[in-house]
């Protein structure tokens, strides 16, 4: 199911989408989210914690793997950071299945990393650069499976 | 060797999913225990509470003859901070471990009926973790390996009226009932959280046959073999 594409040219307007799909999250859901070094994904991330008044900042998880994130209504946010996986075999540590198919929200950044693992129900976040314009970003939101 | 001679203390211990919980047992008795079913709250609680149980037994550490371990399949993370907690206590103190399968928890606390059952957990992605029982006696008897398999071949795998026992049920009831009919039958009310009695008495079965195992070869059952791409 197809969300919406769209060019922002701002951080602004980035939160403003990161809220409008923050809208369709609930618990169970899992965000896939793609794109370079820099286009914007933990920020994403960081938005949509403040949609959900989350305890605490969203920091990328670039060293730790996964983050954990809690609200006062007892709605919990994992974040996940695959960059630095070299190979799946180092997933047999971490026991995804419980992460990803739970009543948490979670979100992973370099989830080709790990395509074995991720559900088949999803949603997809595709962010690119837009050239010439720095601050632009296009943003593309699916939703694959049920 | 296990000597029986001393009076028999064991701590169990029950981390295999949401329920967070010790107990301790004078031979198959159960003493006390401490339980807590408050999701993600193993890392922080389970070690405080093994504590809180020893206290208000007035039993010492030293005084243990054995860790039992709710063994799993189950939850990953669960498994793995139960597990380090009773290697952590077992290794300085030399205690034996004694695992016992989750499954046979679930299919020992519903209690002796006539016809087989059949105790389950979610495995997730339409899948389950199971294992079939026998009651003959008051002995429970397994009738078959413990299996990870497709929630949808249960219609195969179950022919006869059976009862179904296990720790997900409350998620998992609608969707087995379907598939079985009238060959599923559930337990009133649900249980939700594996029984410390159980634990205690199939672990203490255990210690006495010697089934026991040393902290450094001791391991979950995950079952799910790992399914990466190397």
């Amino acid at each position: 199911m197809f969300l919406l594409e769209k060019i922002v040219h701002s951080p602004q307007q980035s939160e403003k989408i990161a809220r409008q799909l923050a809208e369709k999250l609930s618990p169970g859901d899992v965000v896939a989210l793609h794109g370079e070094l820099g286009t914007g994904k933990t920020f994403l991330v960081k938005a949509i914690c403040r949609f959900f008044k989350m305890s605490q900042e969203a920091t990328s998880p670039s060293f730790t793997i996964i983050n954990e994130y809690f609200n006062q209504r007892g709605l919990y946010i994992y974040h996940f950071d695959f960059y630095r996986l070299e190979n799946e075999a180092e997933l047999q540590n971490l026991g995804l299945d419980e992460f990803f198919y739970a009543d948490y929200i979670c979100m992973i950044e370099w989830p080709d990393k790990i395509q074995n693992f991720l559900p088949e129900s999803r949603w997809e976040v595709y962010l690119n650069f837009i050239d010439d314009e720095p601050q632009a970003r296009e943003i593309r939101i699916e939703k694959k499976g049920d | 060797m296990i000597s029986l001679e001393k009076e028999i203390y064991l701590l169990g211990i029950e981390a295999s999913g949401l329920t967070s919980a010790v107990c301790l047992s004078r031979e198959d008795q159960l003493l006390g225990m401490v339980s807590l079913n408050i999701r993600n709250i193993h890392s922080r609680k389970l070690a405080a509470i093994t504590q809180e149980l020893l206290d208000h037994t007035g039993l010492k550490f030293t005084d243990l003859s054995g860790i039992i371990l709710s063994a799993g399949p189950g939850s990953f993370t669960g498994l793995r901070i139960g597990y380090s907690l009773a290697k952590g206590l077992a290794h300085p103190l030399n205690l034996p471990l004694i695992e016992v399968p989750t499954l046979d928890i679930w299919a020992h606390q519903n209690g002796r009926t006539d016809l087989p059952v059949l105790s389950v957990i979610d495995a997730h992605r339409e899948e389950i973790f199971c294992a079939k029982y026998s009651w003959q006696e008051n002995d429970l008897k397994r009738i078959n390996d413990y299996q990870l398999i497709p929630i949808a071949s249960l219609t195969k795998y179950i022919a006869e009226k059976t009862v179904i026992v296990g720790g997900d049920l409350l998620k998992l009831k609608a969707e087995i009932g379907e598939l079985l009919g009238e060959r599923a039958v559930f337990p009133y009310p649900l249980e939700q959280d594996p029984d410390c009695h159980s634990l205690c008495y199939l672990g203490y079965k255990k210690f006495v046959n010697q089934e026991t195992v040393s902290a450094n070869d001791c391991e979950p059952m995950y079952m799910r073999a790992f399914k990466g791409v190397m």
